[in-house]
């Protein structure tokens, strides 16, 4: 292996690249509207979920139970449209119904059972948990309002939302997004580049020169890690000047961390190209593969511990999701090396795997058929 | 006349197609797999959250407040400690999700002056698991204190508590996170498809140069167009039928509506994603750019389209945003007519919408892609 024939390769690479302008401009400009689109619409935290109430009671008590609904924030109100199909539900203009039956307040002070009806639209299983878990909420707590009266013990609970008090949904989005963004566009460049050359034949001319396949390798993954890293560091700059997510604490692992998930990155996108003969299968398989598995395996966008058993297998094996979680120790826990050492040597570990398997793909240097 | 030619087309088209044996398996068989994965992955519950737990008291109401938090599986007691600066560590690196802290006067408190104070730390990044983490905490607390008050009352005496709410899910009452996220893993998986496929194929030709072959030949340019779309769009109806099937078969999703109606409006949308595909590939000049762009595109497409988020949580600009998004009205419409059983009477005014985007994006592309031809 020769130093400089893979530094050639790099520079062949990046000038064969940079000779498409709007190509280049696309390349640095869309992860950047990628990110700024993510950021400004995505939020995870529920809220303006239509609930109609039917107060058939229409008492201060039953009222006082529809102020304390709306007073969690999580509802807005919409009109009550009648129970006849299709209702407010089926149509979808309401999400949550709420039935206060008639003799309610008499029912409570006389300690006979007035169950309030509440239908959830549980198709949309987002909001039906949050609406559940909130309208329980609001009924315990005025129950114990009320009983507090008759005894004084009770537990109170001071609950603390560490590193994100005012829960801005940016600092989670955010480092997310970073991740995603990285975790499609370069193998998407260096995918593209080496089917490229399939296509064209010019990989022929590769096969037939001195260059070994680990040269090859290693010269087109450092020119598109290259391309990847101007691109993350893009990406941070507008991250911090638009949604102020900066570094807490030590930089360096977020230093060390996103060249080597560069690394696994790129290294995927050229297991791709290596085992795709044409651009159209190689973006196809970007696309479901990469694309899919960022958005959706990756921690993203909900927490993998609900994730079962056989399943859970698939996140582990994913490199983004370390990257996203290293993103959030650096840029929102501040955790040092303590608690992102494992995460690299993770990425570290799934990369040079991956590269492995690149170079068994590619070993030979010979058309395959 | 046209037609033997129109026919000759889209035959070649379609063996062209069919001889990329992994281009069909990327477009029939990998999204059936990936709509089978994320359908068991992709789960919005909150559960299993890791708690540290840092009991200072050590007696036995103490333990069973402890066994309140980790009684169902919303918290799984994950480790110990003794100081506040491990608990507190613990939760900085990311080693647990959550910290409970018992003081060393609980009981004392509790027990001589009725209120007892507890501290319950919840990492905060993600908005949407902590807030349910915290509406959680409330409710065990809560529910710890109507014990203890029942607990107290004379024996043969219960705790009355009228006013209960009788919550029921209608369409789903299982809650099973499947039955929500199979429809937009379908739509997601449909979107990049289509979209990416015609993109491709459509600059193949003019890339490889054998555009201008096809050019010398007889046939009209809607001709070309309609051999580029049709095999592409069969073949995602193939794919798309088979993921119903399986649907079926491995999430047992309802099929309450019409099915025909979802079919029909199904493959609308592949012509919606077929035709933002061709389009793309008309305003780039090569197929980097296309690619890029395709991909690009897809992004708002589905994470604001309601795949995977809920609409309803985000700001105003983009709910209305998202009104022009095929895929938010293909959704509500697959959603609708699955888990709903509700028909054209409910979801028309997005069914107009879905065919005013088809019609719009094949118009479109169909005359750029012209344009470019002669």
């Amino acid at each position: 292996m020769r130093i400089r024939r893979i530094r050639n390769q790099v520079l062949k690479e990046l000038e064969q690249f940079q000779r498409d302008r709007l190509g280049v401009a696309l390349a640095f400009v869309l992860p950047v509207i990628a990110l700024l689109i993510i950021g400004f619409a995505i939020r995870l935290e529920a809220r303006n979920i239509a609930m109609a109430v039917q107060d058939l009671d229409n008492t201060a008590l039953s009222r006082t139970y529809i102020e304390r609904l709306y007073a969690t924030h999580l509802f807005v109100a919409v009109p009550w449209r009648g129970s006849v199909f299709p209702d407010a539900l089926d149509r979808g203009t309401a999400q949550v119904q709420v039935t206060i039956p008639s003799g309610f307040t008499a029912n409570v002070i006389a300690n006979r059972q007035s169950p309030v009806q509440v239908l959830i639209d549980g198709g949309d299983v987002i909001n039906a948990r949050v609406s559940k878990l909130a309208i329980e909420g609001v009924f315990l707590s005025v129950l114990q309002y009320q009983l507090g009266e008759r005894s004084e013990l009770g537990v109170v609970s001071q609950i603390r939302l560490w590193f994100n008090p005012g829960r801005r949904e940016s600092l989670f989005i955010v480092p997310g997004a970073y991740g995603v963004i990285l975790a499609v566009f370069p193998p998407l460049l260096i995918a593209i580049a080496l089917v490229r050359e399939k296509e064209q034949g010019t990989i022929l001319q590769l096969y037939a020169s001195s260059l070994s396949a680990a040269e090859l390798l290693l010269g087109k993954s450092l020119a598109y890690m290259a391309v990847g890293l101007g691109e993350a560091v893009l990406l941070f700059i507008v991250g911090f000047l638009l949604f102020g997510v900066s570094v807490m604490g030590d930089p360096t692992p977020l230093i060390v961390g996103t060249p080597i998930f560069m690394l696994a990155s790129v290294q995927l996108g050229l297991i791709i190209g290596i085992f795709t003969t044409t651009q159209s299968s190689a973006v196809q398989a970007i696309g479901t593969i990469k694309v899919l598995t960022a958005f959706l395996l990756a921690g993203f966008l909900f927490p993998l511990n609900s994730v079962a058993f056989p399943f859970s297998v698939f996140a582990y094996l994913v490199p983004v999701r370390y990257f996203i979680e290293l993103c959030r120790n650096v840029f929102v826990r501040g955790s040092g090396w303590l608690g992102t050492w494992h995460l690299v040597a993770i990425m570290l570990f799934i990369g040079s795997i991956e590269f492995g398997i690149a170079w068994w793909g590619m070993r030979r240097m010979q058309l395959s058929r | 006349m046209l037609n033997r030619r129109l026919l000759a087309l889209l035959i070649k088209e379609a063996t062209e197609l069919l001889r990329n044996r992994q281009l069909v398996g990327f477009l029939t068989l990998s999204p059936v797999l990936s709509m089978v994965i994320f359908g068991f992955v992709l789960n919005s519950d909150v559960t299993h959250l890791r708690l540290s737990i840092l009991d200072q008291n050590q007696v036995a109401l103490s333990r069973e407040l402890v066994d309140a938090f980790t009684a169902n599986k919303v918290f799984l007691a994950d480790r110990y400690t003794d100081s506040q600066p491990d608990l507190t560590r613990q939760v900085q690196q990311g080693q647990v999700d959550a910290g409970l802290m018992i003081p060393a006067t609980f009981n004392r408190d509790l027990l001589g002056t009725g209120k007892a104070e507890i501290e319950v730390a919840i990492d905060g990044i993600n908005a949407y698991s902590s807030g349910i983490a915290k509406g959680y905490v409330t409710q065990i607390t809560t529910q710890f204190n109507l014990n203890l008050l029942q607990d107290n009352l004379p024996i043969g005496t219960e705790l009355e508590l009228p006013a209960q709410p009788e919550i029921k899910f209608r369409y789903n009452p299982g809650t099973k996170d499947s039955w929500f996220f199979v429809p937009g893993v379908i739509g997601t998986i449909l979107t990049l498809s289509a979209i990416l496929a015609a993109a491709v194929e459509a600059v193949r030709e003019k890339d490889q140069g054998t555009l201008e072959q096809l050019l010398m030949t007889p046939v009209a340019s809607t001709a070309i167009l309609i051999s580029k779309v049709v095999p592409i769009s069969g073949l995602l109806t193939i794919t798309l039928t088979m993921c119903l099937g399986v649907a079926r078969l491995v999430f047992e999703l309802p099929f309450r509506g019409n099915l025909l109606l979802l079919w029909i409006f199904s493959i609308l949308y592949i012509q919606i994603g077929v035709g933002i595909g061709l389009a793309i590939s008309t305003f780039s000049k090569n197929k980097l750019q296309t690619i890029l762009v395709g991909i690009f595109l897809n992004i708002p497409i589905i994470l604001l389209g309601g795949a995977v988020t809920s609409i309803n949580s985000m700001p105003l600009l983009f709910r209305w945003v998202a009104q022009l998004n095929p895929l938010y009205h293909y959704l509500i419409i697959m959603r609708g007519i699955l888990l709903k059983g509700v028909g054209l009477q409910v979801w028309w005014v997005n069914a107009i919408a879905m065919i005013a985007f088809a019609t719009a994006t094949l118009l479109v592309s169909a005359h750029r892609y012209r344009r470019q031809l002669s």
